[in-house]
């Protein structure tokens, strides 16, 4: 399973890197945020889910096997 | 009717008036701003819902309730609330013999949009037409209220209305449902029952996850923040989109087809959405001096701002030379296509995948989820709708809200909701 976000949509709202901040990062300065993964380990599957379900932008998408 | 051209309501006299999309999205995503105006609406009715907190208690109640909205959270609304409920609307109408319909097209959009609202803040009782039109009564009373800053009428007036309303929705909806919610909830602490076994609504998550200095208020506040935000907005919106629809049918005969194809219609929608924003402004309140990184203004704190979204939305040097006219061809690369009518940051609208549906490719054994605004459309155009009368702006507020559209449908309602079902594949391949 892989994540990644969508720097159109990204607003730098921060809740991807509170749920986990294995998995994302907001960079300083004014870009979208980044993952730090390619591919997510099976704890983080979870995390990342849980990251695109909060996301109020839309912004993180999960794609692959659930 | 042009939706820029309204009167300025008193609201925004003497507020900061800011159009460019870009400094609006900065002042939506920054923390210098706080909500402002609305002020009697969201005291009396939004009291410690989402909508009214911030920081870390925002975004704890944020992460809570948006398992409300996942991909199987979106699915199961379509399927047994949506859906459902747009065959109900339309099997019931007059049809005669020749398969046409007669009806006004914003009742209907209220009467299509019922079921899933209650479904997901978890109300139960919204069966019959005599429950559901008692359902959407409460409802607009209680949404007339809370937006009262934008009204032209006494806002003394219209709360009271609405407060009346709301207690008729606690006692006739709310309390019922929450108890037996709260019922289920003790069958599943006992081991009755299992945790999967309780109802995925609103209702049901906050009363099991309930903290100790919540009480029921809270959950009919939020209750009432998702009602109104679900039901009120779209039943706003979708009016817009058909006639927009029409208009564009009427411009691009060749392309008829495509009016049943969901994912023309899903980019349609955004694009309608972008144009046509029923509220006149947002307002915020500057609560830290700060100098804006898009346009270099410089704000002070205390500055109240009107932040009109319409004009916005239409900013050329964002939406191309053409941003005026509904497109649904567009590709806008950098921004999000529905322009800022969600809101911004981490306030964006909570419901907005509801709207929306689901984004991106979907992962491998998953269908897209379809939005509101685009399952409604299929159903409608599968019928050939068409406006026979002239359509009437609703009075007695600031607000960009038809009231009345005659419409006439053609066709077998049943099969085109089976097919909007299909997500229309059926027809996009024959055709």
């Amino acid at each position: 399973m892989k994540v990644k976000v969508d720097a159109r949509l990204c607003e730098r709202t921060g809740f991807c890197v509170q749920v986990s901040d294995a998995v994302f990062e907001l960079p300083e300065g004014s870009g979208p945020a980044r993952v730090l993964t390619d591919e997510l380990a099976p704890s983080q599957e979870e995390l990342a889910i849980e990251a695109m379900e909060l996301c109020p932008t839309q912004a993180v998408i999960v794609e692959g096997n659930r | 009717m042009d939706a820029l051209a309204r009167d300025e309501p008193p609201v925004v006299a003497g507020a900061m008036n800011l159009t460019d999309h870009d400094e609006i999205a900065e002042v939506l995503k920054s923390s210098a701003f706080a909500q402002a105006g609305l002020p009697k609406g969201v005291e009396s009715f939004l009291k410690n819902s989402l909508f009214a907190l911030h920081g870390q208690e925002h975004f704890e109640r944020r992460r809570l309730e948006s398992k409300l909205f996942g991909y199987e959270a979106l699915r199961g609304y379509r399927e047994t609330a949506l859906q459902p409920s747009i065959r109900r609307c339309l099997e019931v109408l007059e049809w005669d013999a020749s398969g046409v319909a007669h009806t006004d097209l914003v009742p209907l959009t209220w009467k299509m949009l019922h079921q899933i609202s209650a479904t997901v803040v978890g109300l139960d009782g919204v069966e019959s037409e005599s429950q559901t039109a008692r359902f959407i009564e409460l409802v607009q009373a209680i949404g007339s209220a809370v937006v009262v800053d934008w009204s032209k009428g006494s806002a003394d007036d219209l709360i009271a209305q609405g407060l009346a309303a709301r207690r008729a929705l606690e006692e006739e909806f709310f309390r019922p449902s929450l108890e037996r919610r709260m019922g289920l909830i003790a069958e599943v602490t006992e081991g009755a029952r299992p945790m999967e076994g309780l109802p995925r609504d609103l209702i049901t998550l906050l009363a099991s996850h309930r903290q100790d200095h919540w009480q029921d208020e809270l959950i009919l506040h939020e209750s009432t923040l998702f009602l109104v935000a679900s039901i009120q907005t779209t039943s706003q919106a979708f009016p817009q989109f058909v006639l927009q629809l029409l208009d564009w049918k009427a411009k691009n005969p060749d392309r008829v087809s495509a009016l049943v194809d969901p994912r023309f219609l899903r980019a349609a929608s955004y694009e309608s959405l972008r144009l046509f924003e029923a509220a006149p402004a947002r307002m915020r309140l500057c609560v830290e001096d700060i100098e804006l990184k898009s346009t270099g203004r410089r704000i002070e704190a205390g500055t109240v701002l009107a932040l009109w979204f319409s004009p916005a939305n239409r900013d050329r040097d964002v939406f191309g030379d053409d941003a005026d006219t509904f497109n649904p061809d567009r590709e806008v690369s950098e921004r999000p296509p529905w322009g800022l009518v969600f809101g911004g940051g981490a306030h964006m609208c909570i419901g907005k995948p509801l709207v929306t549906g689901t984004l991106g490719e979907p992962r491998s054994g998953e269908e897209p989820v379809y939005g509101t605004m685009t399952t409604m459309a299929q159903a409608l155009m599968s019928l050939d709708v068409a406006v026979e009368g002239e359509p009437q702006l609703k009075d007695g507020t600031y607000y960009f809200e038809y009231a009345s559209i005659p419409i006439r449908l053609k066709g077998d309602p049943t099969a085109a909701v089976q097919a909007a079902a299909g997500d229309g594949h059926e027809m996009r391949d024959a055709g």
